[in-house]
């Protein structure tokens, strides 16, 4: 029974391909989804599955074959790496409300409780009695987002010039002690095994340690500029299509925009994109200067200029 | 004196290396009761998790055990070209690092590889699926019986197995009723030694599983998925589990290690 | 049973020389055979042809008349004792014994009963009463051995092969059981033949004795016969104990390195040579030279002299002792006698027909019997 084809669970099951801080926030949307659709599908339940890995990681198994019937990643990058290999449609971006980013997210420094060390701004960062954990972006979609928070904020300093930049990221990535491979890795490192005085995190990854994993441990330190981060979501068509799943999978991405969808995001951390909802968590959700991606080039360049083999990490990291 | 000494560091090593961190695991598994443990493990995904090692480990253990005798047969009883390069490729699994184990599979039964866009066509999908986790596992544990066998076959060496022959026996009767009991022990030892890889492989099999909880994860990744969900009394249950598993095979092999030294004299 | 080698020839695995080189043989129903000779002659190499353990390249095997080299091992019904037993470990005495029996197929197959009552008279008949339970490895060496005869034996034979047999026993045990095979021997009058390099074991137990060298038959005849009659310098050698004495040949004279060694008249061309001659050959002249006799031994008539001189030390040499007691004698001024060994020149017998020079040998030996 364990050797049965995929197919076979396929056909009555949905895989969802995620990256790594979202456990919970799917675990729940799971939950309540199926609750949903055996509602309206009566006799017809649906068993969604759901697996976590760095973002490139995800990316990589679903372009090996990985039966993924939805792909929800750290970044559009991952995605349209999938969309050139045909696993889906090259304007799968435009098929879903606000660029198929259902919850978005910033950057955000976790400090230890009371901000011992007085971090507030991106220059604390590389103060010398500073040690900064950030996973590689190399293999991390959650990396790429702090290196790029970072790149950002530098540019957008009085006489920002790439150069700059590039010496600002220089200096920052010699406080690195060490280089996990996934956002969920460097959290454990900081808050389990205690290493540095500030992670680089996802503000939902931080909200989650410092209200439910180490109460009283950690404070946020939410810098005046940062990020906006927009993890996309997609149906993977070429694999609906095989296993006859279309249908439900189309349902499951649209529910993530739905009110039931954005507040079950908004309870796990995640700032859902429709304004209302966002409104009821004001509370939890610090407001702060963002820039996006888009201002950046768009992920085609931005990954051919920085991650890419001999691109801007490699000159600052291996030298 | 001294000699109490040497015996104090080797206790305080083996303590502090190998018996404590295990015991923290346990304590960790316990850290909200024994209830909250065993709760943990009636998880379907955590069953599922189980269910799928233990099936893995089987059929590895007996497809390699097949394999296996038949590799240290052929290479023990003859000589012919290519003998010495066959017998270093059966220990390649032994030094190629298990993540590279999961990836050749990847290259060829992956959608990007040889056979996998055919097979997934016809619906059997190899990777991401359990044919490819027993495939991974087959490659890193291909080594054990062969390579345990192999000594005993040769020590033996072929004088019993003639006698057999001259007697009457056929092949499947030399192998059934001389070859094999006379290193049942060794074959054992070797099919335990991959008992307790198959059951603990992590490497190989997170390359070609998808890690989906229910359905491709083995236990060794299900603890990983655990761990990193902050599901720490589920995670170190489940890795205690499997740690026990991985010592009663360790222990039954060590009884009949003893028991190889102690009898099984050549005649 | 009578088995037929006829010009086998057996190459080694990695090619080259030939390990059994055209050998042709007969070995007469009920006899016992031995085939003897240094390692590397070719014996065991030999037996193993004829039992099918390994192939052969040229030449024919026949059993009582029946060529047998078409046939694999398991089916020529031969009994075949390995130099270290080879006895299964993991089983039984009994299931040893039993194992040619029980393996047989349905239709064949004998009782359970009669397999008991098989393994019993054969236990009996090795004198390994009570020993049926016992496991291969709480026995001695000896009783290891009675036991791989008795499996050989319990599937009724057509020929007992035993290859060394003797080979990984202590001395004393050996000549035991030496002893009690013959015995059996004469009892079950089987066709056997014996590999061995120890020609005193041959000389005892066979009555054929082939002396092989270098993958070749070099000889063959009665333990007498290749005593008496070497074909060449080798079988002397090996067939008894030899003494080699070198010497020059000048104008008809052999003239030996040694002094106190009386000098030989010889028909030969001047250069070196050597005579070869069995001790109890070499005799001692009293009032002619410079050596010393001491008494060694004495068996019966015969006495033994250790014989010292100037350019050798301790030679034993026999003669007829005389009736009274010699034990405490010396004899000074002697010299040795060696005009009744044979002269041999480029490894070779040099003047055929002299003193007790056998017949030349051809490669092909034939037994008297066939």
């Amino acid at each position: 029974m364990a050797l049965r084809p995929v197919r076979a669970w396929a056909a009555t099951g949905l895989l969802n391909v995620s990256y790594d801080p979202t456990r919970e926030l799917y675990q729940d949307i799971d939950r309540s989804f199926s609750a949903a659709w055996a509602r309206q599908h009566v006799g017809a339940p649906v068993q969604i599955r759901t697996s976590h890995g760095g973002s490139g990681a995800q990316a990589r198994s679903v372009l090996e074959g990985a039966p993924a019937d939805i792909v929800t990643l750290g970044l559009a990058y991952d995605i349209d790496i999938l969309a050139q290999n045909g696993l889906l449609a090259p304007d799968w971006q435009k098929r879903l409300p606000h660029n198929s980013t259902p919850f978005t997210s910033t950057i955000v420094f976790l400090v230890r409780k009371g901000n011992p060390k007085n971090i507030h701004d991106w220059p604390d960062l590389i103060r010398d009695d500073v040690q900064v954990i950030t996973p590689n972006p190399k293999t991390s979609g959650g990396a790429r987002w702090n290196y790029l928070a970072a790149w950002g904020w530098a540019l957008r300093q009085p006489g920002g010039t790439p150069d700059k930049a590039r010496d600002y990221l220089k200096t920052l990535f010699a406080h690195v002690p060490v280089l996990d491979t996934g956002a969920r890795g460097a959290t454990n490192s900081f808050v389990q095994r205690g290493l540095g005085d500030v992670l680089l995190a996802w503000e939902d990854e931080a909200l989650l340690a410092t209200r439910d994993i180490g109460p009283d441990k950690f404070d946020i330190v939410v810098p005046p500029l940062t990020i906006l981060a927009e993890p996309p979501v997609a149906v993977v068509d070429r694999n609906v299509k095989a296993h006859g799943t279309a249908e439900i999978a189309q349902a499951y991405v649209e529910y993530l925009f739905s009110e039931e969808g954005q507040k079950i995001g908004g309870k796990h951390y995640f700032r859902p994109v429709n304004p209302t909802i966002l409104a009821a968590f004001h509370d939890r959700f610090a407001t702060t200067d963002t820039f996006d991606i888009a201002s950046l080039g768009g992920w085609g360049t931005v990954q051919k200029q920085h991650f890419a083999d001999g691109g801007i990490f490699d000159s600052i990291y291996t030298k | 004196m001294s000699r109490i000494v040497y015996a104090l560091v080797i206790y305080l090593l083996v303590t502090v290396m190998i018996v404590l961190p295990p015991l923290l695991v346990v304590v960790m598994a316990l850290s909200h009761g024994l209830g909250a443990a065993i709760e943990s493990l009636a998880d379907p995904d955590a069953l599922s998790a189980i269910r799928l090692t233990v099936i893995i480990t089987v059929l590895t253990v007996c497809i390699n055990t097949v394999f296996g005798v038949m590799a240290a047969w052929t290479l023990t009883h003859f000589r012919f070209p290519g003998r010495n390069l066959l017998v270093v490729l059966v220990e390649l699994p032994l030094s190629v690092s298990p993540v590279v184990g999961g990836l050749i599979w990847l290259l060829v039964f992956g959608t990007q590889g040889w056979w996998g866009a055919a097979l997934e066509r016809w619906g059997y999908p190899v990777m991401f699926a359990p044919p490819g986790i027993l495939l991974a596992t087959l490659f890193v544990t291909f080594p054990y019986v062969t390579r345990t066998l192999m000594p005993m076959l040769a020590h033996n060496g072929r004088a019993a197995e003639e006698a057999a022959v001259l007697l009457g026996a056929s092949l499947w009767q030399v192998l059934w009723h001389v070859t094999l009991p006379g290193a049942r022990l060794a074959l054992v030892s070797g099919m335990l030694l991959a008992t307790a890889r198959a059951m603990g492989e992590f490497g190989a099999v997170s390359v070609v599983s998808g890690h989906i909880p229910g359905l491709t994860e083995t236990m060794p990744l299900h603890i990983e998925t655990l761990y990193n969900g902050y599901q720490t009394v589920a995670a170190f249950t489940m890795a205690t589990l499997l740690a026990l598993m991985a010592m009663i095979v360790v222990l039954v092999r060590s009884l009949i290690e003893r028991r190889l030294d102690r009898t099984e004299p050549s005649i | 049973m009578s088995v037929y080698l006829d010009h086998i020839t057996r190459h080694s695995p990695q090619g080259g020389r030939a390990i059994v080189d055209d050998v042709s043989l007969s070995v007469k129903d009920g006899s016992f055979t031995a085939l003897v000779g240094p390692s590397g002659a070719g014996k065991t190499s030999l037996l193993r042809i004829i039992a099918g353990l390994d192939p052969h390249q040229r030449g024919q095997v026949s059993i009582d008349g029946r060529r047998v080299d078409t046939l694999g091992a398991r089916e020529r019904n031969i009994g075949f004792v390995f130099q270290h037993y080879a006895l299964f470990a993991h089983m039984t005495v009994a299931a040893n014994i039993g194992f040619g029996l029980a393996i047989r197929p349905r239709h064949s197959r004998p009782g359970r009963a009669a397999i008991r009552r098989r393994v019993e008279e054969l236990l009996e008949l090795m004198q390994l009463p009570a020993m049926g339970a016992r496991y291969p490895h709480e026995l001695s060496g000896g009783q290891r051995q009675r036991v791989a005869l008795a499996r050989a034996l319990a599937t009724g034979p057509r020929v007992l092969l035993l290859d060394e047999p003797f080979g990984a026993l202590d001395p004393l045990v050996r000549r035991q059981i030496r002893g009690w095979l013959h015995n059996l021997h004469e009892r079950l009058g089987l066709t056997t033949i014996l590999v061995t390099h120890d020609r005193q074991e041959a000389a005892e137990l066979a009555d054929t004795v082939v002396i092989m060298n270098r993958g070749r038959v070099v000889q063959s005849g009665t333990p007498q016969e290749l005593e008496d009659n070497p074909a060449d310098p080798f079988v002397m050698d090996f067939s008894g104990e030899t003494i080699r004495i070198a010497g020059l040949v000048t104008n008809g004279r052999f003239v030996p390195d040694m002094s106190d060694i009386i000098p030989v008249p010889v028909a030969l061309s001047n250069g070196r040579a050597e005579i070869l001659i069995r001790p109890a050959d070499i005799r001692l002249l009293p009032h002619q030279g410079n050596a010393i006799a001491q008494f060694y031994q004495r068996r019966g008539l015969v006495a033994s002299y250790k014989v010292t001189s100037a350019s050798f030390d301790g030679m034993l040499v026999e003669m007829p002792a005389d009736p009274g007691d010699v034990s405490a004698s010396i004899i000074t001024h002697c010299a040795i006698d060696i005009s009744a060994g044979r002269f041999v020149r480029d490894n070779a017998w040099v003047i055929p027909g002299y003193g007790l020079v056998g017949p030349v040998i051809s490669d092909e030996v034939q037994f008297l019997y066939s």
